[in-house]
């Protein structure tokens, strides 16, 4: 019974003993676990299992919600995004790029990061991935990962920035730079952009980043000969892509296409609109209904949020465009099976049972609070 | 293994939902609470039981809300915990050890400083209408956000 009292106390106690290092280990952005060469990684409220993972370059990762509310898997670099897996659904991501991907749900970025390790595979990739980090929302430090590498002539270093500061990838020689690689938007809470440049050239190469060079070094070293026919082709995303804009909003509002490639788009609606990108220069003026512009989509590859600037609130898209080797994320994205559809469906009974119990306990609470904390005042008012 | 990924498997993939029911079975506990202090300390007649009846009640009810508010507690702290941003995290995660510096205050109170007893419901109060903001900046968020 005297054990029974002090439950309350030890449990304190227990609270605190525990809370420092509870505390430590869920502000790391993503603690080193156990690496797995399985492809499959499970996604619960509100975290990653595990949270560091490593696969195969050409390993298909699929990520299956087992939480209550929908998640996503988004490279922090910009090349890959699930888009929101609905509870009990999966999605797929096939890697072909050696490389660390800082991985997070765009979601709940504050909470949900994990780390995804792609080693080289049997068949050389000829494309290698280089992170651009600081301490943007993961609170690294700022550095280039991996800051050494090795790779054959005519690789492609796709240069992903998922920090929240803009950075560079520029040889000391200057024989290869990226150009600013901008950050994701609110200083890396949201996915970074990526940049590409091929290496063709054997010998030892340091690079460094422009705007902080004290402190992003590294060197890769380029080995042989570059393949005949010089680097291999610019991206796998398609060369043209259509885009139609209907009164308000842009179908598709997330569309994919080539570096250089060509963008038509159609206005179905009855309403003039635009075709206009935030952060570049790429507008394509007033369209009348029925009439189609065609514009030339950005050469660096990245992700471009547009709008109509005629009708701004309502009709927004991303243009993703894609360089060699960048996943195509509106193509990854594996719809959700009829299965975990239906379960969603039954999934809004227990979300209307969940909220009647919860508001019933609030009114329980609130009811049987506000006779106490009432009794309280008037006693002390009659007091006094 | 990763605790995550135990209190996960315990409430069968469904820790955030278990954490909501408890949260709000919680409050409604720090709503009985205070209304049988009132009554113990014969503020109200609310409930037509005796005072002795009342502080057993409250004594019994106590221990299980702060054992339930530990447990809670501990899987916020060893889960879903992060950075304090969004504000609705920085102000559930103050509201969370508010609870228990109050808690704290309590047991000193009973325990160490019997003068300070006059202060008890004050701090009960203060528990109950914490727990509310608790209640608010988290299950609130999440049944708006479902």
């Amino acid at each position: 019974m005297r054990a029974f009292r002090l439950l309350p106390l030890l449990a304190l106690t227990g609270l605190v003993l525990l809370a420092a290092p509870a505390s430590a280990a869920a502000a790391a952005p993503a603690p080193a676990a156990a690496a797995q060469d399985s492809g499959d990684a499970k996604i619960i409220d509100f975290d990653y299992a595990p949270r560091h993972l490593t696969v195969e370059a050409g390993t298909t990762v699929t990520w299956s919600n087992t939480g209550q509310r929908p998640h996503t898997a988004t490279d922090r670099g910009g090349t890959f995004d699930t888009k929101p897996i609905a509870p009990g659904a999966s999605a797929k991501v096939t890697l072909s790029t050696p490389g660390t991907y800082f991985y997070f749900c765009r979601i709940n970025p504050a909470k949900m990061n994990g780390v995804l390790t792609v080693e080289p595979g049997a068949d050389d990739a000829r494309t290698a991935r280089v992170q651009a980090v600081d301490e943007g929302f993961t609170g690294d430090k700022l550095r280039f990962d991996p800051a050494k590498l090795s790779v054959t002539a005519g690789t492609t270093l796709l240069v992903a920035n998922v920090g929240g500061k803009p950075h560079t990838l520029t040889a000391d020689d200057g024989s290869f730079d990226t150009g600013i690689v901008e950050p994701g938007a609110e200083g890396g809470r949201f996915a970074g952009k990526n940049a590409s440049v091929t290496l063709n050239q054997a010998g030892t190469f340091k690079f460094h980043c422009e705007i902080h060079p004290a402190a992003m070094k590294g060197v890769v070293t380029v080995t042989g000969e570059a393949a005949a026919g010089g680097p291999a082709q610019a991206s796998a995303g398609p060369r043209e892509v259509d885009v139609g804009a209907v009164d308000f909003g842009f179908e598709p509002n997330d569309a994919s296409v080539a570096a250089g490639g060509k963008v038509r788009v159609t206005n179905k609606g009855k309403a003039p609109h635009t075709f206009t990108l935030d952060d570049v220069a790429l507008d394509s003026g007033t369209i009348d209904p029925g009439s189609s512009a065609d514009l030339t989509a950005p050469d660096a590859p990245g992700s471009y949020s547009y709008r109509c600037t005629i009708h701004p609130a309502k009709m927004r898209g991303v243009l993703v465009v894609l360089g060699r080797d960048t996943e195509d994320p509106n193509a990854k994205a594996a719809a959700p099976p009829p299965a975990a559809a239906a379960s969603g469906g039954g999934g809004g009974g227990t979300s209307a049972g969940v909220t009647a119990f919860v508001l019933a306990t609030a009114v329980v609470a609130a009811f049987l609070g506000g006779i106490g904390l009432s009794a309280f005042a008037l006693r002390r008012r009659a007091a006094t | 293994m990763d605790i995550v990924e135990l209190l996960n498997d315990l409430t069968g993939g469904q820790l955030l939902l278990w954490k909501v029911l408890l949260t709000s079975v919680i409050f409604a506990c720090a709503g009985l609470q205070v209304m049988l202090a009132a009554r113990f300390y014969e503020a109200s007649t609310v409930p037509p039981i005796s005072t002795g009846a009342a502080s057993r009640t409250h004594r019994l009810n106590g221990k299980l809300t702060v054992t339930l508010a530990v447990v809670v507690g501990l899987s916020c702290l060893i889960g879903p915990a992060g950075p304090t941003s969004p504000t609705r995290v920085l102000l559930h995660s103050v509201f969370g050890s508010l609870v228990f510096a109050l808690l704290a205050a309590k047991y000193t109170a009973l325990k160490l400083r019997p003068a300070w007893g006059r202060y008890l419901p004050w701090i009960g109060s203060g528990l109950f209408l914490t727990f509310a903001a608790i209640w608010a900046t988290t299950v609130a968020d999440y049944v708006t956000a479902r």
